[in-house]
């Protein structure tokens, strides 16, 4: 067998836990390791770094579904997603899909329809809190532009920063599985708009109405300063530019 | 304490090997420590507190990189990301040299997240020498390259592992790290002769040495670094520090980390060896 072809093997041993008899053929025993023991331990290992990553990724989701439950969710989320990607904090981002799946076809799982978007939450704090440092808003540069530039700016929020909206209260299911959380109340069953961000180094999460998910939603989507006046938003963007959401502008070429 | 600057102390010693639990404690108290080894793989944050962190380490110890992810027994082209991402931290933390394993992580397009080992003979190689000759021009600095734990044995295998290594660095004209622990654990797991290998590492060549713990399984040693260095491991780093005492050494712990002061204790100790070693030096 070549390199080539005994890692190919190797790694979909691992990944997806294949039928390794024809793997197997190209070991051999070593002190009281059988074929099949060692390649086991493998197994175990990358299973074992993988479920470490998505617990330390998704703690929340771990507290409240228990230990021994969330390796068992783990488990089956690692034979269908293996990774893909060298950095293992980049592990994980379909937990949102798959858990929403899983409640679909678990009935234990019946109770918890909002599991999938706390994941999403604890996965957006991840990314943000990994994610490149925002600039700050550059207001002399912007006050060289000439009216027509200014109506066709288009803001850009920094990269440390995502939102999101849930039917659920998960940013409140968040924070009540804080260490140290006293919320214990009743939650009312209302959707919330979430925002993550990051400001010196801590990571802040934030209930936002809908006017400003809207006009988060329109920044993503390109629109000038010209057509967030004409959707009668633009009078908010002071306030993100204030807060440090909006690091910089580009003129869109019309 | 004796900190300079990282721009003055050489890497020299006994260092341990940087985890987040102690780094607040390290910036809180900035205890002399010979040097640290950063996990390069964790330190690809592009922001935030990680980043903030280890500039405020950079500024006060003398720091080397460690990888996992160069993949340099792969097969699968060379992931020029990854090295360009190593090399612009090494740059911005004044890392004194890069280190990765003699192993692979991936192979179409998945990765393993483990260090798997590969068959020893002339298409591995070959194959070896020339990625680390690759990376080497990307990264332009000689890398040191590490002997992996290995619970497997491939039937194409066709030398011991010492001397694939000894041929590899003459070949790759690279450096070496020698983990002795990894050298005890592949002794009780594999069989392999753990006093050969030491005796016949090309000494010249090695520039760092791993210590750390392996774990007791039912019918193997697990190299698990979660527990203090092993009595017959520290036998087997006498044995290589008499044939050459400076060589810096640094204690890793990955798992269930314990307190700083006990990886202090651990290498303090391995700084004894040292200097003994240093008075039987030939």
């Amino acid at each position: 067998m070549s390199l080539k072809a005994l890692q190919q093997s190797f790694i979909q041993q691992l990944a997806h836990s294949q039928s390794a008899d024809k793997f197997l053929e190209y070991l051999e025993p070593c002190g009281n390791l059988l074929p099949e023991h060692q390649l086991a331990i493998y197994q175990n290992n990358v299973r074992g770094a993988l479920q470490k990553s998505l617990a330390q990724v998704y703690p929340v989701c771990q507290k409240i579904v228990g230990d021994n439950y969330f390796k068992q969710l783990a488990s089956v989320y690692i034979k269908q997603y293996p990774s893909k990607h060298h950095d293992l904090n980049s592990y994980g981002e379909y937990f949102s899909d798959f858990i929403k799946s899983q409640c679909l076809q678990r009935n234990e799982l019946n109770d918890f329809s909002y599991l999938s978007d706390l994941v999403q939450l604890e996965w957006f704090y991840q990314q943000v809190y990994y994610a490149a440092e925002g600039s700050l808003f550059d207001f002399s540069a912007y006050a060289k532009l000439n009216e027509q530039q200014q109506v066709n700016t288009v803001f850009q929020l920094i990269p440390c920063l995502n939102f999101f909206s849930s039917d659920y209260p998960v940013l409140s299911i968040w924070q009540m599985n804080q260490e140290g959380s006293n919320k214990h109340q009743s939650l009312d069953l209302n959707s919330e708009n979430c925002c993550v961000f990051r400001k010196k180094n801590l990571i802040e999460l934030r209930i936002i109405d809908t006017t400003i998910y809207n006009l988060l939603t329109y920044l993503i989507a390109g629109k000038t300063l010209e057509e967030l006046a004409l959707m009668g938003v633009d009078n908010y963007l002071p306030a993100l530019i204030e807060q440090g959401w909006i690091g910089g502008f580009k003129v869109k070429h019309v | 304490m004796s900190v300079l600057s990282k721009d003055i102390r050489p890497i020299s010693g006994a260092g341990i090997g940087l985890r987040s639990p102690h780094i607040n404690d390290i910036l809180t108290s900035l205890p002399d420590i010979s040097w640290l080894e950063l996990l390069a793989d964790n330190h690809f944050a592009e922001g935030g507190v990680v980043t903030a962190q280890l500039d405020a380490i950079a500024e006060y110890y003398p720091l080397t990189l460690h990888c996992v992810g160069l993949s340099l027994a792969s097969l699968e082209p060379l992931d020029k990301v990854y090295c360009q991402r190593i090399k612009a931290l090494a740059k911005r933390v004044n890392a004194k040299w890069i280190s990765e394993h003699l192993c692979f992580t991936s192979s179409m397009g998945l990765h393993s997240h483990d260090l798997l080992p590969i068959p020893y003979n002339q298409e591995s190689l070959n194959h070896c020498a020339n990625r680390i000759l690759q990376i080497q021009d990307l990264l332009g600095e000689r890398l040191l390259i590490e002997n992996v734990s290995s619970y497997m044995t491939f039937n194409n295998s066709d030398r011991v592992e010492i001397d694939f290594i000894v041929e590899l660095a003459e070949k790759a004209d690279c450096y070496l790290l020698a983990d002795v622990n990894n050298i005890y654990v592949n002794h009780v797991n594999q069989g392999l002769d753990a006093d050969y290998y030491i005796d016949n590492l090309p000494i010249e060549r090695v520039k760092e040495i791993h210590l750390a713990g392996y774990q007791q399984q039912q019918n193997y040693l697990l190299d698990a670094h979660n527990n203090p260095v092993s009595e017959p491991v520290w036998a087997l780093y006498q044995r290589l520090v008499k044939r050459k005492a400076d060589i810096p050494t640094l204690i890793e712990w990955d798992n269930d980390i314990p307190s700083l002061q006990t990886l202090l204790n651990e290498a303090r100790k391995a700084e004894l060896i040292m200097q003994k070693g240093a008075c039987h030096e030939p």
